[in-house]
């Protein structure tokens, strides 16, 4: 009997979902259709099989390689340029599944690097200081955004923003023909996940979903009260990413509240990427992250081409 | 009352935690808002263990292998170790006369384990993951420490059977409700479960997971679980008076116990965002340590 | 003191079993220098470096308190048989440790963002 061949047909599928700048309805879709099948995305390479590019850009190419070089076997590269047909996931299953595709797997080692540099830090002293990017490729991150951080521990000492690829996305500016509170909600589900309350993100994804297919949104007042009163949520973000004047006055919980009760934050890319180095200088990583997801840049073509 | 099995009560014993951890993982999967459905529920732990064994393991860029794999076998070793001391009804495969101790010195290895977990890869995200876990030992591990020392205090014994037989009269559980609290949120903090995952949050992309592929992923995330479960079922005999219970058997009291307080602890991770110990730190030092001690101070007097 | 013993063994046993059986059923050879997940960009550096330990403060406040475990264990035992003297002396021990956290806590040690 083939056990390899049997595991491999009982192993559950883990997408990794990359989006390039435009490709927002295809990101859309194939959340839906993973939250359908009922399958848990991971989170990086080691963990997923199923490597899920949301749009096309030439640029992303080669971080997309890189990633894919990263992925061990069984392992599935899926391209979802526009609509997504379901049966491109159905493809990618039976090739996830086929023991005979997934045992040539060959991958180059990378080049060796130096260890860490040392920089000034806080205290006034020298300490090791790394280079740490965040995005393209990352969970609940905006398509298309890079920033390149310096790292001392766990402490931002310095961010510089890159618009990868600016102008080049093809593609229509998804939210803005949509109903606005489903762009509110999709940027709640990736503040929520960040904050790690994936079930209330998965709840707010839901209801975007419902709120794109003009159905009722049951259940958007009883989300919105529900996380209104989390008291946790409250003390965990309050203070995160504070703001003192823009468009996105208070932090990341009054932001988030703003998008709850449908009174803002107006999206506002282009302050969100020239305030974004001063924010995340000296932040945490994690409060980095959470900075990001309440600021929301969109780099949707329409936006800055 | 509680009596020491047979050598073969040392291959029962991970048997039945590991039992519990799959349950545990499909109780955790069945409350995921995507409602995968009761049948796929129950077959999520299997599934995810074949899907393991069959994936191709990584070794990243200059990584330490041996510490790196060596996290996995420790957190493990040292999960099912905490249990040895865990009484099952009246069998237990080891009554230590320093029994919450020896729980306490095996839960703590975790500290080395998830840290050596991201320190091996040479990895950003999985280093950052692994020192969060070491800000998180400090902050969950004094007031744990005082709640294992309260419930030893009541019994006036170190020794698991003694504190057991001591909550003939009343459940600790009912006269030390700050200890149990405590000791519950502190099962949470040292398996790095939901909602005290921040060290393999997903804002690091997994953290000290984030390397991990195939079977060294599998060891670690069965340490990880069976850690929990192991907590959980300490939380037991130290507080919810062991086996005893009306009409059912004492061995099936304590497997009903383990698996409501298993569970609940399964479902408040799905109730609660991620706890950063940048916020939690302040709350257990100043709020959690003074309340723990004020309990241990009452339950002194009381045992005067 | 074979339980120990044989606990770790047979949890050290299922282990390499695990080993084995991945290594039988295996797709293919364990991938060695995989780049380190960086958002899909090359590491510019090892990662391994000296850590920005923000809450070294708090470690040190640790210690002292698991120091303070090494008697609090056994005092549990005779805390019965030596009576309010053992209480008061424990305390009194815990107060004036706990006055170092405040401190600590006055001093900013316990956030540190």
């Amino acid at each position: 009997m083939d056990v390899t061949g049997w595991l491999l047909r009982h192993t559950p599928p883990r997408p990794m979902v990359v989006t390039a700048p435009g490709g927002t309805s295809a990101r859309v879709a194939v959340e839906r259709a993973v939250l359908a099948r009922g399958w848990r995305p991971a989170l990086n390479p080691a963990r997923t099989n199923l490597l899920v590019v949301a749009g096309h850009a030439p640029w992303l190419e080669p971080y997309l390689r890189r990633v894919w070089d990263s992925i061990p076997a069984p392992r599935v590269r899926v391209d979802v340029p526009e609509a997504l047909d379901e049966r491109l996931l159905d493809d990618a299953l039976a090739a996830l599944r086929d023991p005979v595709r997934q045992r040539t797997h060959h991958t180059e080692p990378v080049e060796d690097v130096f260890m860490a540099d040392r920089a000034p830090d806080r205290d006034g002293l020298t300490l090791d200081e790394l280079h740490v990017p965040l995005g393209p490729v990352l969970a609940y991150w905006p398509a298309g955004l890079i920033v390149h951080t310096r790292l001392q521990g766990d402490v931002v000492t310095a961010a510089t923003v890159e618009v990868a690829g600016a102008g080049t996305a093809t593609g229509d500016a998804f939210w803005s023909g949509a109903d606005p509170v489903a762009r509110r909600l999709d940027a709640c589900g990736r503040l929520l996940a960040l904050a790690g309350w994936t079930d209330q993100a998965v709840v707010a994804q839901r209801l975007r979903d419902a709120v794109l297919d003009g159905r009722p949104a049951d259940g958007l007042a009883r989300f919105t009260a529900r996380v209104r009163r989390s008291r946790t949520l409250r003390w965990l973000l309050a203070g995160v990413g504070h703001v003192t004047d823009g468009p996105f006055a208070g932090d990341a919980l009054t932001r988030l509240y703003g998008w709850l009760d449908g009174t803002g934050p107006p999206p506002d890319t282009r302050w969100a990427l020239d305030h974004l180095p001063e924010l995340l200088a000296g932040t945490e990583l994690a409060n980095a992250r959470l900075v990001v997801a309440s600021l929301d840049p969109d780099l949707e073509p329409s936006h800055h081409g | 009352m509680v009596e020491q099995t047979p050598w073969w009560g040392a291959l029962v014993l991970p048997a039945v935690l590991v039992a519990f951890a799959a349950a545990a993982v499909a109780l955790d999967r069945g409350l995921d808002p995507a409602r995968i459905g009761f049948g796929a529920a129950v077959a999520a732990p299997g599934r995810a263990v074949a899907g393991l064994l069959v994936q191709q393991r990584r070794r990243t860029l200059a990584a330490d292998g041996l510490l790196w794999r060596g996290a996995g076998v420790v957190l493990v070793v040292a999960a099912v170790l905490a249990s040895m001391v865990t009484p099952l009804g009246r069998w237990v495969v080891s009554d230590l006369s320093v029994g919450v101790v020896w729980f306490n010195a095996m839960e703590i290895m975790a500290w080395a384990a998830v840290w050596l977990a991201g320190w091996g890869p040479n990895s950003a995200f999985a280093l950052v993951g692994g020192y969060r876990f070491v800000a998180q030992g400090l902050a969950y591990e004094l007031p744990h420490m005082f709640v294992l020392t309260t419930a030893a205090l009541g019994a006036g014994s170190l020794r698991i059977g003694d504190i057991v037989a001591a909550q003939q009269g009343l459940w600790f559980a009912v006269w030390m409700p700050v200890a149990f609290v405590v000791y519950l949120v502190s099962v949470l903090g040292m398996a790095f479960a939901r909602p005290f995952d921040h060290p393999a949050g997903a804002d690091l992309a997994g953290g000290a997971l984030a390397e991990l592929s195939g079977v060294d992923r599998l060891v670690l995330s069965a340490g990880r679980w069976v850690l929990l479960v192991s907590g959980a079922a300490m939380a037991v005999p130290l507080f919810l008076g062991g086996g005893a219970g009306p009409l059912l058997p004492d061995w099936l009291w304590s497997l009903v116990k383990t698996a409501v307080v298993l569970g609940a602890l399964v479902w408040a991770g799905h109730r609660l965002p991620t706890v950063r110990m940048e916020r939690y730190a302040e709350i257990a030092w100043m709020v959690l340590v003074p309340a723990t001690l004020l309990q241990a101070l009452i339950v002194s007097l009381v045992v005067l | 003191m074979t339980g120990p013993l044989l606990l770790g063994g047979a949890v050290l046993l299922a282990v390499g079993a695990l080993h084995g059986v991945a290594f039988l059923v295996r797709l293919s050879r364990t991938a060695t220098g995989v780049a380190p997940f960086l958002s899909g960009h090359a590491p510019a550096e090892h990662a391994l470096s000296r850590f920005h330990v923000r809450w070294y403060a708090i470690t040190m406040v640790f210690l002292a308190f698991d120091m303070e475990m090494v008697f609090m264990y056994p005092w549990t035992l005779v805390v019965a048989e030596e009576g309010l003297t053992a209480v008061v002396e424990m305390f009194v021990f815990l107060a004036i440790l706990f006055a170092g956290v405040i401190y600590a806590w006055r001093e900013g040690a316990l956030r540190w963002t």
